[in-house]
């Protein structure tokens, strides 16, 4: 088995030398978009607005470190920002009525996700439905459910919640961006310095080699979705303390927000391929964009069309550098 | 086995979740004989003191409720505020859910005369397909149309009556309180107005926020146009508290020099998102804020007694009353007694200050009690 990892270690030097291209582009493009949107608005390049764009990108982040270890399996997570409702509207609801401790409530999220994740995941691993299917469908039931848990908004009262969720250290940091980072370093070191990380990368690109060589895909699979069931879980309680309230639509329609990411990125859809830092990237130029548009006032729908047409142009440049359409 | 030992364990961690988190679901259906008679909604309307007509003249009545969603909670308040007040006077309800979703609205308008309905409330808030539902229900034969919050015109000319908010005495009440705040505060000077909407909600709605100008005109204060920002959500969910928070930090960035903001937005979650955006870059005191539909979030801000000050309140609509206005419209509508679609309906609007939310949160858990369909 041994042999195999190092088999993969030496062939992923050469996808190391194209994903640092990509991530070499994607550095490019936050630099000119930061130029551009910095000439278009005297208000965008300021410090504070850099805190803006990391506090925005936070939530996402904290959902795409779980996701992009699920999609490096050649999987999908569309049921994540559901988690996150149910999260969210349940701790608030144990917050207020019940008073608990934050470090009750972090735990109860934690729970949630890993819970939930846990559901997607024996689907997933071990019952064999298409990933996007199965998440497509628990997305659903895991709406319902917070729907069913409450129809209301539930305030997010409590200061320590609160001061995690839009909170500053020492007046200059928001708490949320460290507490993203912390899951974004977890992420890049579980998948670039441990055999766990070399086996998600070894199922994701060729799954049936990896069983031959002795690695438990099925578990390996499982353990991801748990993964990303647990970001989703505290991602969902952070964005209630980030915006004050919790709701069991939160996150609703904008699922595709960190799978866009994760791909620009430069994970691929068929798995085997990706990494964190990309993610990192491809998060951060969504952000850039969003954040940049809304400062100059653009209006909602053309963010929309902007951002649309930036990932397909994003896509589009990578399949070009592949050279997939010449294989055609 | 294995796999059948997987698939029950899934089956069981699903089970104990579901049961670990659900309240019970609200009613599908509310024909009258699964209703208790003895339902005693408080009569604190005129609508509701001309409560007791004639058996017969309910008989006549069968209202084809087409709800827009179940998914908040507003709209289960109007539902289930006709279903109440409908089992009360002895009106059968017959009840569909359209999801606001286009394809469906028809179809279900069409099944609900079907199965018997003769006038139609529908709350899917759809101009463009409401239009379509007067003519379906001339065709069939139904007496008429009530649309919720909404006109509809068809092709023809024929109109639905119309019941639901008054959006500009809405917008105004929101612009007064701000008005006040802002000659109390900041020495009557606003250097901007903010008005957080969704196209998608239409013109109609669109007054909610505009008749703010007009309210503060009122207080003394003229707003020009150039001091107005409309700001897009992008979306006619419920789910605006994000984009609100995100929008409103962005716009405070873009602007460093404004120090007196007056906000008005759609529906106290995206003004809560609006908030979190200011409080999260300590400017909060830069914005004054005021808001529509006294939801459940306001109301526990608001009473946890840490609301930040310039929040000065919500717009009431009283969703949980709208079933005293339009059960006896449909039995009038059913019975031929009210034949001319122009005499609408409008709510009595309320702005709803944070020293007022004890006393309104009362009465709203007191009417809802008495409620015999939840």
């Amino acid at each position: 088995m041994k042999t195999n990892e190092a088999a993969v270690q030496k062939k992923s030097m050469k996808e190391r030398m194209g994903s640092m291209g990509n991530n070499l582009s994607l550095i490019i493009a936050i630099v000119a978009l930061w130029v551009v949107l910095g000439i278009a608005s005297p208000f965008f390049s300021s410090f504070d607005n850099l805190m803006n764009i990391l506090l925005a990108s936070a939530i996402t982040l904290i959902r795409a470190s779980g996701a992009t270890i699920a999609m490096i399996t050649g999987g999908m997570d569309l049921s994540q920002n559901a988690t996150g409702a149910i999260a969210g509207v349940v701790c608030a609801t144990v917050s207020v009525s019940m008073g608990a401790p934050v470090w009750l409530v972090i735990l109860l999220a934690l729970g949630i996700g890993l819970g939930f994740g846990a559901i997607n995941g024996v689907l997933i691993a071990y019952l064999k439905i298409n990933p996007i299917i199965t998440t497509i469908a628990t997305m659903q039931i895991f709406r319902g459910i917070a729907w069913l848990f409450t129809d209301v908004t539930i305030q997010v009262a409590d200061k320590s919640l609160i001061f995690m969720g839009r909170g500053y250290i020492g007046g200059v940091v928001p708490v949320s961006v460290l507490i993203a980072f912390g899951f974004f370093f977890l992420a890049f070191f579980l998948l670039k310095y441990t055999r766990f990380g070399r086996q998600v990368y070894m199922v994701g690109g060729n799954e049936t080699a990896s069983r031959l060589s002795g690695i438990n895909s099925n578990k390996i699979k499982f353990i991801c979705y748990l993964i990303s069931g647990l970001c989703a879980g505290f991602a969902g309680m952070l964005l209630s303390a980030q915006v004050g309230a919790a709701l069991p639509s939160s996150g609703a329609g904008t699922e595709m927000d960190v799978i866009a990411a994760i791909v620009l990125g430069g994970l691929s859809l068929s798995g085997g391929k990706g990494s964190m830092v990309g993610t990192l990237l491809g998060i951060l130029i969504l952000s850039i964009i969003a954040n940049g548009l809304q400062v100059m006032g653009v209006n909602q729908y053309v963010q929309w069309v902007v951002t649309g047409s930036i990932l397909i142009l994003a896509v589009l440049i990578d399949v070009i550098r592949s050279g997939a359409l010449k294989k055609q | 086995m294995k796999k059948i030992t997987v698939v029950v364990a899934v089956v069981l961690v699903a089970l104990f979740m579901f049961a670990a988190c659900s309240t019970p679901a609200p009613a599908e259906s509310s024909a009258p004989a699964e209703a208790s008679t003895e339902a005693s909604t408080e009569a604190s309307t005129e609508a509701s003191t001309e409560a007791s007509e004639p058996a017969a003249e309910a008989s006549e009545c069968v209202i084809g409720l087409n709800a827009g969603t179940e998914s908040n909670q507003f709209h289960n308040d109007v539902n289930n505020s006709i279903k109440n007040v409908a089992a009360e006077k002895g009106v059968e309800v017959l009840y569909a859910v359209s999801e606001f979703d286009p394809q469906q609205i028809i179809p279900k308008v069409e099944s609900l005369l079907q199965q018997g309905a003769n006038v139609i409330v529908d709350f899917n808030v759809n101009a463009q397909v409401g239009g379509n539902i007067v003519d379906v229900v001339k065709e069939k034969g139904g007496k008429g149309v009530i649309g919720i919050d909404v006109e509809y015109v068809s092709a023809s000319g024929d109109k639905s009556w119309f019941m639901g908010a008054n959006n500009q005495m809405a917008g105004e009440l929101c612009g007064e309180a701000i008005g006040d705040y802002v000659n109390a505060n900041k020495d009557g000077k606003l250097d901007y107005l903010v008005l957080f909407h969704n196209s998608e909600n239409g013109d109609e709605v669109k007054k909610r926020m505009a008749g703010a100008i007009d309210g503060l005109k009122n207080k003394g204060i003229e707003v020009a146009e150039d001091q107005i920002e409309w700001i897009e959500l992008g979306g006619g969910g419920s789910e605006t508290t994000i984009a609100g928070r995100d929008k409103m930090t962005a716009w405070l960035t873009a602007h460093p020099d404004a120090h007196s903001v007056g906000v008005v937005a759609v529906n106290d979650e995206t003004t809560t998102g609006a908030l979190a955006g200011a409080e999260t870059l300590g400017r909060e005191e830069d914005c004054v804020f005021a808001s529509h539909n006294v939801s459940q979030v306001y109301i526990d801000a608001a009473l946890s007694g840490e609301l930040y000050e310039g929040y000065t309140g919500s717009v009431a609509y009283y969703p949980e009353r709208y079933g005293e206005y339009i059960v006896p419209l449909a039995m009038d509508i059913a019975s031929g007694k009210n034949t001319d679609p122009d005499t609408k309906i409008t709510v009595d609007h309320v702005f709803v200050s944070p020293d007022m939310i004890a006393d309104y949160a009362q009465a709203y858990e007191d009417y809802k009690a008495a409620w015999t369909i939840k």
